[in-house]
């Protein structure tokens, strides 16, 4: 499955924010919270397109929490309700009410000094795994706590959990759980050959015990095995990352650790040869059978997948994909939003970008309508619709669509610059088609006779821009453009091989055109309004345009025109 | 704001908009039955496509009423939310040139780029839909 990224959206603007994270809320809604320059802690609802892989954030709700946020980790509770925790030992509840954010009690946590959030995982509706470090001066161990909240969202934490303790492993390491019963902590042991180990424990309501002893999982012998980041596949299988020393390269090894009985055991070692991932992030990102790493590698915030096919898993370089113009910034966040997506939330201003398979993007299905007045025509046999829109790169295209519905669309005019088109079928010939509009930067109306497998351009190229025309309607080879940018009336007889100027910059701006089929000279134009009349009227195809106001609302904008 | 004004006979222009309000003034386009254009003004039916949703009028455009529309097709996008009717602008309606029980409509959600054309074979009573992507 290909991975890319979408366009990188900027969620705070203040600059050099010094910690964020973000959590699921729904399959189109994440939440983001930073601490900005300005100290102040941020909280936004961002609305998410996972198909279009854009994020529209809403309203900022800024939270008065007053210390130290360098660190932030959120766990998502419920759909509505949030907990985090931060670097200055504190906690609080996050509330979501639509796209605002409040922050109910503050807890001060109990262990003080040389405190650092590892990770904060969701148990329950009202529990959370905190995984942390903690000491004195040198000596900080890992440990971890159950914190669980109240009606009032009052938070209490439960006995402290020692983990790995200096000197026998170096911080931050990484933490995540098999289940809500089961949590597993990963460290390097340096009083034993710096093996990479496993720590299982426990998880009873707030109570936490070890299972047995640290776990032998996989030695390089380079003297590394940092344990950096851990992401939960399944009941029985987390996924694992730590950093490592390749003939004096640093590289990103990766497992899957699978978990039978109070047993760990690692799978084939994937090494991301000369890859140093920098703080990196896990996130499970499709059912169990993809992982995503992302970090940044000293020169760029990137991004990539592992497939996992049983404990193994494989990568290809062209997996990397990067997450961020600015290549200084630090990925914080990777949170799955929803099976195939998944949200990167980097630092510096806070960024958001969404990951995601292409597998499931239509293909030119990012379309948008045009400013000419009618976007579709419909074949005279019936049996196609020509819908004329504007493409991903807002350049014109046309696209023949079955009337059947039963089919993708094919595009069979495309120019591939311009900026808008309008479309017209013939009334007596259903191969016949005009497109006009903007296109190439020349060319303005162009024809087809084989029902839009081939286009010709048919303009005289003096015409400027067209902003309404229409065919007919005794002819399909007559048709009357309006030229916006020089303010002409032409008309053809003849499909497009000569041109007549039929009146010269006339000042209203006219959206569409309706003839008489009794007599075709008989005509009607609806215009911009404004300054200018709403509808003209001509008896010689617009060579005298007759103010035809009365009645009608001052300055109507007339955006279509039917004559009977 | 576009308004959708039908002419007099007396050559002068007379808001008809009965039935009309908010959204449903900003008119997109509008189409008269190939059958009964034929007729006098007050027999006319007519479509309009709005920013509100598709309306229909069988008394040459002196009342309107709202067409029910389902929610567009999510199978060509697998969008997530699915887009709802009431979220999309209706941009053209018309006839089919063939058999004028059949009407085609054009509705689009500009937050997310997509368009959809909507069917009816049976004189507005029933619609599908087909989000418009190319192969």
């Amino acid at each position: 499955m290909a991975l890319s990224a979408g366009a990188t959206t900027e969620l705070d603007a203040t600059g050099s924010a010094t910690g964020a994270d973000c959590a699921r809320i729904s399959d189109s809604q994440m939440l983001v919270i930073y601490r900005d320059a300005a100290g102040v802690l941020g909280a936004r609802v961002c609305d998410i397109n996972t198909s279009l892989k854009t994020i529209t954030p809403n309203a900022q709700s800024s939270l008065t929490f007053g210390f130290n946020m360098n660190e932030l980790t959120i766990a998502r509770l419920s759909s509505t309700k949030f907990i985090f925790a931060s670097i200055g030992r504190r906690a609080a509840v996050l509330n979501v009410t639509g796209t605002s954010v409040a922050i109910g009690p503050i807890f001060t946590l109990t262990d003080s000094s040389n405190f650092g959030v590892q990770k904060l995982l969701p148990l329950t509706a009202t529990t959370a795994l905190l995984v942390y470090q903690y000491g004195t001066g040198a000596s900080v161990d890992g440990a971890a706590r159950v914190l669980s909240i109240d009606g009032s969202d009052n938070i209490s934490e439960g006995s402290r959990l020692q983990l790995a303790t200096h000197p026998t492993t170096e911080f931050p390491q990484a933490a995540t759980t098999y289940d809500t019963s089961t949590g597993v902590y990963f460290f390097q042991d340096r009083s034993d050959n710096f093996y990479l180990k496993g720590q299982l424990f426990s998880i009873s309501g707030t109570t936490l015990a070890l299972t047995g002893g640290a776990q032998t999982l996989y030695n390089s012998n380079d003297g590394w095995e940092n344990a950096l980041a851990a992401a939960n596949l399944s009941s029985s299988e987390v996924a694992t990352a730590h950093d490592i020393n390749d003939a004096g390269a640093e590289a990103l090894a990766c497992h899957v650790i699978s978990l039978s009985g109070s047993t760990l055991t690692a799978g084939s070692t994937l090494e991301l040869a000369n890859t140093e991932f920098i703080e990196p992030e896990a996130g499970t990102f499709t059912n169990s059978t993809t992982v995503l790493f992302t970090g940044n590698d000293g020169t760029t915030s990137r991004t990539t997948q592992l497939i996992k096919d049983g404990t193994t898993l494989s990568h290809t370089a062209s997996d990397f994909i990067n997450v961020s113009e600015n290549d200084t910034i630090v990925i914080d966040s990777l949170k799955k939003i929803a099976d195939d997506f998944a949200l990167v939330v980097t630092l510096g201003t806070v960024d958001g970008t969404v990951l995601g398979s292409d597998s499931v993007l239509p293909s030119g299905g990012d379309l948008t309508v045009s400013a000419m007045p009618k976007p579709v025509d419909v074949g005279a046999d019936g049996d196609f619709l020509y819908i004329s829109v504007l493409d991903s790169s807002n350049f014109p295209v046309l696209i023949k669509f079955s009337t059947d519905l039963d089919a993708d669309g094919t595009t069979v005019f495309e120019p591939g610059a311009g900026d808008n088109i309008g479309v017209e079928c013939g009334r007596f010939n259903s191969d016949v088609v005009w497109v006009a509009g903007q296109f190439d930067g020349t060319n303005v109306v162009e024809y087809s006779d084989d029902g839009g497998s081939t286009f010709s351009v048919v303009d005289d190229g003096t015409i400027g821009g067209v902003r309404a025309f229409v065919m007919g309607p005794d002819s399909d080879n007559r048709i009357m453009v309006f030229d916006e940018d020089n303010g002409d009336i032409l008309e053809t007889r003849d499909g497009g091989t000569t041109w007549t100027a039929i009146n010269a910059s006339v000042t209203p701006e006219i959206n569409a055109i309706g003839r008489l089929g009794e007599n075709v000279e008989e005509s009607v134009f609806g215009n911009d309004g404004g300054a200018n009349n709403s509808i003209n009227y001509s008896v010689n195809s617009g060579d005298d345009l007759e103010d035809y106001q009365t009645g009608v609302y001052p300055n109507a904008n007339a955006t279509g025109v039917i004559v009977n | 704001m576009e308004v959708a004004f039908i002419i007099g006979s007396d050559m002068t222009w007379t808001a008809r908009n009965s039935g009309l309000s908010g959204a449903a003034l900003n008119v997109n386009y509008i189409v008269q039955h190939p059958t009964t254009r034929s007729l006098r003004s007050r027999n006319h039916e007519l479509l309009i496509a709005t920013d509100d949703g598709l309306y229909h009028s069988n008394d040459g455009g002196r009342t309107w009423a709202k067409i029910t529309l389902p929610d567009p097709s999510n199978a060509e996008f697998v969008d997530s939310p699915a887009a709802t009717v009431d979220e999309l602008t209706f941009h053209w309606v018309d006839y089919d040139p063939t058999d004028s029980d059949i009407i085609y409509l054009l509705g689009a959600k500009s937050a997310t780029s997509r368009i959809w054309i909507y069917k009816s074979s049976d004189s507005l009573s029933s619609w599908v839909s087909r989000g418009v992507i190319t192969s």
